[in-house]
C-alpha cells in the first residue's frame, strides 16, 4: 500500500474527512505504517502515550490487562482510531491493544497529532463531540448499573 | 578565612614577601649608583677641571675615565635589569600559586556548604567568583608587598638622592605630598563604595543570564523576549551607571596628582636656579635632580594606581568569601575526615524528636521519633511533593536536623564525618545528578574515596606535587584508579566484577548497556579483535533473528538484490564513505559516478523520478510553515530551495526537458537519491529501475575498486567502519514496518552474542559510553536505572532509595524492586515511595504526609 492510497484510507475516518486531499497526503506522508502479526501488541498497558494508530487492514482488541484474567473492552475494524485519549490527556495507557489478524497499522506521533487539533479548528470540534458521546454513553452506563445494583438490594 | 586580604597574604606568603623584599632592598643601591654615575661624568668628566681621575686606586686619565664611567653606567642598566627580571617573574608566581590556593579555598568551600545555602546561592553567582572575579587577585596578591616596596623604595632613592644634593629641592620635591596623601584616600573611599555595587550588580547580571539560559524555552513560549531584553538593558545601564561614575572620580583623582606633580618643577626651576646663579648648587647637581625627579614620577604613578587597585582588591576579595562563609558550614575535620572507613553501622537508624526548619523545608515534619532496624527493608510512604525529598536528605544525614537527633547506631550524624556517611551511606533520589563522564566512571563514582594503591603513584609526580603543596591545594593523582572494592566488600577484582555484574542486572542496565555499545562507530586499532568477532558472529545473528519472524524483520544486505529499506544513494554506492563526515549524496555526484549514470542512461530515469518526487514535496509542503522542523524531518527538498524548484517545475511544464541545464539535472537527482522505497511508501523506484540501479552499482564497485579510500563498499567478510556495531552484527537493515519490534530484535541480539561469549566484551565497550552533560546523551530510564546502580554498588550499610525510577512503567518498577530487594537481603534499604501500589511490597511500611509529628 503506498502513500497515496493510505491516504485515501485515513479519508474514509470520519475524524480526518474536514481534511483535503493534500492535507491527507501530508499526514500520511508524516505518519509511520507498521505491520503486525497476530498475538503482537500496539501498545502495552501503563506504557507512555507516544502517538495514536490508525487500523489500516486487519482486526485488533482492545483489552484491560490491570486484573489476572484480562478483560475484552472492544473489538476495531480497519478505520478505527486508537489511543487519542492518553494523547489529549498525556497519560499513561489506560488499556493494552492486541493484534487478532495480521494487521497494518497508521501510527501518527503525538506531537503531530496535537498540531493537527489546534491548527484544525473541525479536527478539534469532532474529537470534542466525540468524547462527550462517550461522556453520555459512560453516564448512561453508570446509571443503569446504579439502577440494577438498586434493584438487587431491595 | 581572614577577613582582610592582607591577612590571607601575610598568613600564606610571608617568607617569600619577605624574599621579594630583600631582592628588592639589593637592587635598590644599583638604581642610587645609577643615579651618581651621569652626575660624575657631567660634573667631573666633562667640566674638564681635571686630566687625571682616580679609581679603586688605579689611574684614568679623562677620556679613559669617561669610557670606564659609561661602561659602568651600562653594566648598572644591566644588573639592575636582570634583577628586575627576577623581582618581576617571583612576583608573577608568587600571584599565580596566591591565585589557585585562592580558588581552590573556596571550591572546597563550596563542598562543604550546607545543602539549604544552595538554595540561596546560584551557580550563576558562583562560578564567576570563582573564576573571573578573583583572577584579579593573583595579579595583586604578587604585588602586595612587592609593588608598593620597589616602588616606594625607588621613590626614597630618587627623593634622597635629591635631598642629598641640596636639602631646600628634597623639601621642594616632596612638598605637595602631604596634601595628596589627605585628599586622594577621601575621594577613593566614594570609588570603594562604587565598586562594591559593580560587583553586586555584575553578579546579578550573571545570575539572570544564567537563568535566561535555562529558561530559554519559558521565554520563547510566552514570548517574553522583550520584557527579558528591557530588564537586562535596565541592569546594563545600571553598571554602566556605576562605571562611569567610578571613571568620573578615578580620572579626577590621576588629574589632581598629575596636576600637583607638575607644580614641583616649578619650584625646583626657581629654587633650583636661584641656588645656581648663588654658587650654592653646581649645575650638574640641579640637571641630576631634574633627571632624578624625571624619575620620580613613575614610581609615584605607579604608587598611586597600586593604592587605586588595592582599594579595588581589598572591596572584592571581602565582597567574594561573604559568599563562601554560610553559617553552619561543614565543620573541616569532619568533612575531610581522617579515618578512610569510619565507623560502620549494624544495629539503627534512629530519629529522636526531630523537626524541620520551617525556614529551609516545605514539609512541617515536627518532633518526630523513630527507630529503623538497619538489616531491615522499610518503605516510606511520602505524599508527593518536597515531602520525600526532605525526609531522604534528612535520613541520609545530608541535611542533618537542626532540632532533634538523628543516629545511625549510637553515633549522632552531627558528629560524623563525611567519609563515614559517604562510604557506608547509599543515597539516591530523583535530583541525583550524573556526571558529563562515561557510564563506567558515572556507575562507580560512589567507590572513588582516595586513590587506591596498584596503578599510579598516589601522588603528584614530582614538578607538579611543589607547585600543589605551596598552594595548599590536593596532591592526590586524579589520574590513577580510585575504585576501592574492598569498601564494597569484595577481597579481590574478579569478586568485584561479579558484584559489578549482579548491580548492572539488578537493574536491568545489562540490555541497556549493550544497546550502548551497539550504537558505537569502531575504528582503532584496539578495537580490531572485536571487529573480527562481530563479522564471524554475523551468520549466527541472522539465524537467530531469522527464528523470531521468518526473516521479515531484517533486510539483510546483499550486493545483488535491491534493498528496500535503503535510500537510492545507499542502493547506488552500496557502502559507506571512509570519512564519517562525508555524505554519500555527494559522492553520488562524482565524476565517475556521473559518467556511468550518463553511459547506462539512468540518470534520465533518476530525473524522472526526480521530478514526480518534486512535484509531490512541493504539493504536500507549499502550505507548511518554513520554520516548521517538517521539512527536515520529512520533506526530500529543504524550506529554502521549495521555491527553486518550484521554478523549475513550471519551466519543465511549460518547455519540456529542451532546455535543461546540468544544474537543473542534478538538482532532481538529488531528490530520487533520497528516496527510499520502504520508508517513503512511494511507488516511484519500479522494479525496472531497482534492477538498473543495482546493475549500475556493479560497475560502479568495478571502477573505483575494493581498495579505494573514499567509499568502502559493504562486504560480508569485512567489518563496515562506517556503521555502528549493530548493524555491522545485524549485516542488513531493520524493515521500516517492523520498527516495533526493534526492542525484541536487540533482545535477541544481546542473548546471541552471550551465547557467542561476546556479551562481556560488549558490556565493557558499552560502559566507556560517554553520559554527556547531566546524562543527556542517554535516555531518562537509563539515567535512573545507572543513579540506582551507582548506590547499590556501594553496598552501603544503610541505603536510602527515594523514587529512583519514576521514568518506567510499573511493571518494569516492580521487577527491579523485587531484584533490588534481593540483592540487598540481610542488608538495610530504606525505600521512600509515593505510589501507593508499592506499598504491599513491604513487610513494614512507615507514612508521611507533609504535616507530621509525633511517633
Amino acid at each position: 500500500m503506498d502513500v497515496l492510497e493510505q491516504a485515501q484510507k485515513l479519508r474514509e475516518i470520519p475524524l480526518f474527512s474536514a481534511l483535503d486531499k493534500s492535507q491527507l497526503k501530508l499526514l500520511a506522508f508524516t505518519s509511520e505504517v507498521f505491520s503486525y502479526d497476530a498475538g503482537d501488541y500496539l501498545f502495552y498497558q501503563d506504557e507512555v502515550a507516544d502517538g495514536i494508530y490508525v487500523v489500516l487492514d486487519g482486526n485488533v482488541s482492545v483489552v484491560d490487562e490491570s486484573t489476572e484474567e484480562p478483560v475484552l473492552l472492544a473489538r476495531k475494524t480497519p478505520g478505527a482510531l486508537l489511543g487519542e485519549m492518553a494523547v489529549l490527556r498525556k497519560v499513561r495507557r489506560s488499556a493494552a491493544v492486541r493484534v487478532d489478524s495480521e494487521a497494518l497499522v497508521l501510527k501518527i506521533s503525538a506531537e503531530r497529532f496535537i498540531d493537527l487539533i489546534t491548527g484544525t479548528p473541525e479536527i478539534a470540534l469532532y474529537v470534542l463531540k466525540d468524547i462527550s458521546t462517550r461522556l453520555e454513553d459512560a453516564s448512561k452506563e453508570l446509571a443503569e448499573l446504579k439502577l440494577r445494583q438498586s434493584h438487587a438490594s431491595n | 578565612m581572614e577577613a582582610s586580604i592582607y591577612r590571607y597574604i601575610l598568613h600564606h606568603t610571608w617568607k617569600d614577601q619577605l624574599w621579594l623584599i630583600v631582592l628588592i632592598l639589593m637592587s635598590l643601591p644599583f638604581v642610587y649608583i645609577g643615579l651618581e654615575i651621569p652626575k660624575t661624568i657631567i660634573n667631573e668628566v666633562l667640566s674638564g677641571q681635571s686630566n687625571r681621575f682616580v679609581f679603586l686606586t688605579m689611574e684614568f686619565d679623562q677620556v679613559e675615565f669617561l669610557l670606564l664611567m659609561s661602561f659602568a653606567f651600562l653594566a648598572l642598566i644591566l644588573i639592575n635589569g636582570i634583577l628586575k627580571y627576577v623581582i618581576n617573574v617571583y612576583r608573577g608566581a608568587l600571584g599565580e600559586r596566591m591565585l589557585r590556593r585562592f580558588r581552590y579555598t573556596l571550591y572546597s568551600r563550596v563542598l562543604r556548604f550546607p545543602l539549604p545555602y544552595f538554595k540561596k546561592v546560584s551557580a550563576g553567582e558562583l562560578i564567576p567568583m570563582i573564576t573571573s572575579e578573583s583572577e584579579p587577585l593573583g595579579g595583586f596578591i604578587g604585588d602586595s608587598i612587592a609593588l608598593p616596596a620597589f616602588e616606594g623604595g625607588l621613590l626614597l632613592t630618587y627623593v634622597g638622592f635629591i635631598f642629598v644634593q641640596d636639602i631646600w629641592l628634597g623639601l621642594a620635591a616632596i612638598a605637595l605630598y602631604p596634601p595628596q596623601a589627605y585628599l586622594i584616600p577621601k575621594l577613593q573611599r566614594k570609588i570603594n563604595k562604587l565598586s562594591r555595587q559593580r560587583v553586586k550588580s555584575v553578579r546579578k547580571l550573571a545570575y539572570r543570564v544564567g537563568e535566561t539560559v535555562s529558561s530559554a524555552v519559558d521565554i520563547r513560549a510566552n514570548d517574553t523576549g522583550y520584557l527579558e531584553r528591557a530588564d537586562i538593558s535596565y541592569r546594563l545601564g545600571k553598571i554602566f551607571r556605576i562605571r562611569y561614575e567610578i571613571y568620573r572620580r578615578k580620572f579626577f583623582i590621576k588629574f589632581l596628582n598629575n596636576f600637583l606633580g607638575q607644580l614641583t618643577p616649578f619650584f625646583f626651576f626657581s629654587i633650583g636656579g636661584y641656588l645656581v646663579l648663588q654658587g650654592r648648587l653646581t649645575l650638574g647637581a640641579l640637571v641630576a635632580v631634574l633627571a632624578a625627579y624625571k624619575d620620580i614620577g613613575p614610581p609615584w604613578k605607579e604608587l598611586l594606581k597600586f593604592y587605586q587597585i588595592a582599594e579595588d582588591t581589598r572591596v572584592k576579595y571581602a565582597q567574594i568569601i561573604k559568599q563562601f562563609e554560610p553559617e553552619n558550614i561543614r565543620n573541616e575535620e569532619l568533612h575531610l575526615g581522617i579515618d578512610v572507613t569510619g565507623p560502620r553501622f549494624s544495629k539503627s537508624v534512629s530519629g529522636n524528636n526531630i523537626s524541620l526548619s520551617a525556614e529551609h523545608h516545605h514539609s512541617k515534619l515536627e518532633g518526630i521519633n523513630f527507630n529503623l532496624s538497619v538489616p531491615e527493608h522499610t518503605g516510606l510512604l511520602c505524599a508527593e511533593g518536597e515531602t520525600g525529598k526532605e525526609v531522604g536528605l534528612l535520613l541520609s544525614g545530608l541535611d542533618p536536623p537542626v532540632l532533634g537527633d538523628l543516629r545511625f547506631d549510637d553515633y549522632d550524624v552531627k558528629d560524623l564525618p563525611e567519609a563515614a556517611l559517604g562510604k557506608n551511606i547509599g543515597y539516591c533520589s530523583p535530583n541525583s545528578k550524573l556526571l558529563n563522564v562515561s557510564v563506567k566512571d558515572n556507575l562507580l563514582y560512589g567507590l572513588k574515596h582516595r586513590p587506591v594503591e596498584g596503578g599510579m603513584a598516589l601522588e603528584l609526580p614530582e614538578p607538579e606535587l611543589v607547585e600543589a603543596t605551596r598552594s595548599g591545594n590536593s596532591i592526590h593523582n586524579v589520574r590513577t584508579s580510585w575504585v576501592d572494592f574492598h569498601t564494597v566488600g569484595t577481597q579481590t577484582q574478579e569478586e568485584f566484577e561479579v558484584f559489578k555484574d549482579e548491580v548492572i542486572n539488578a537493574v536491568e542496565l545489562d540490555q541497556d548497556i549493550m544497546g550502548l555499545a551497539q550504537r558505537l562507530y569502531l575504528k582503532g586499532k584496539s578495537d580490531q579483535e572485536l571487529m573480527k568477532e562481530i563479522v564471524d558472529a554475523r551468520t549466527e545473528v541472522r539465524n537467530a533473528i531469522r527464528d523470531l519472524d521468518d526473516g521479515k524483520l531484517i533486510e539483510t544486505f546483499e550486493t545483488t538484490v535491491y534493498s528496500q529499506n535503503l535510500t537510492v544513494a545507499e542502493n547506488l554506492l552500496f557502502g559507506t564513505p571512509y570519512d564519517l563526515a562525508a555524505d554519500l549524496e555527494d559522492l553520488a555526484f562524482a565524476q565517475e559516478v556521473q559518467d556511468i549514470l550518463s553511459t547506462t542512461e539512468l540518470n534520465k530515469d533518476l530525473i524522472y523520478v526526480g521530478l514526480e518526487a518534486a512535484r509531490l514535496m512541493i504539493e504536500l509542503f507549499e502550505n507548511v510553515d518554513t520554520d516548521s522542523d517538517f521539512f527536515t524531518r520529512y520533506s526530500f527538498i529543504e524550506a529554502s530551495k521549495l521555491s527553486k524548484y518550484q521554478e523549475l517545475i513550471e519551466k519543465i511544464d511549460s518547455s519540456g526537458t529542451q532546455s535543461f541545464s546540468e544544474r537543473d539535472s542534478k538538482l532532481l537527482i538529488s531528490v530520487a537519491l533520497r528516496i527510499s522505497p520502504a520508508q517513503h511508501r512511494l511507488s516511484l523506484i519500479t522494479s525496472e529501475i531497482q534492477g538498473q540501479i543495482v546493475a549500475v552499482r556493479k560497475l560502479i564497485m568495478e571502477e573505483l575498486g575494493y581498495d579505494n579510500d573514499i567509499i568502502q563498499f559493504i562486504d560480508k567478510d569485512g567489518y563496515q567502519s562506517g556503521m555502528n556495531v549493530r548493524a555491522n552484527l545485524l549485516f542488513g537493515k531493520i524493515a521500516y514496518d517492523k520498527r516495533h519490534l526493534q526492542d525484541r530484535i536487540h533482545q535477541r541480539l544481546n542473548q546471541v552474542l552471550s551465547t557467542l561469549g561476546l556479551g562481556k566484551v560488549i558490556l565493557n565497550r558499552g560502559l566507556q559510553f560517554h553520559c554527556g552533560e547531566a546524562g543527556s546523551n542517554l535516555p531518562q530510564t537509563f539515567r535512573q536505572k545507572l543513579l540506582l546502580a551507582r548506590a547499590l554498588i556501594k553496598n552501603p550499610d544503610v541505603l536510602i532509595i527515594e523514587e529512583p525510577l519514576s521514568a518506567l512503567n510499573f511493571e518494569s518498577q516492580k521487577r527491579i524492586f523485587t531484584n533490588v530487594k534481593k540483592l540487598r537481603d540481610g542488608k538495610n534499604m530504606i525505600w521512600i515511595f509515593s505510589d501507593k501500589r508499592f506499598a504491599e511490597e513491604f513487610d513494614q511500611v512507615l507514612s508521611f504526609d507533609n504535616s507530621v509529628s509525633g511517633s
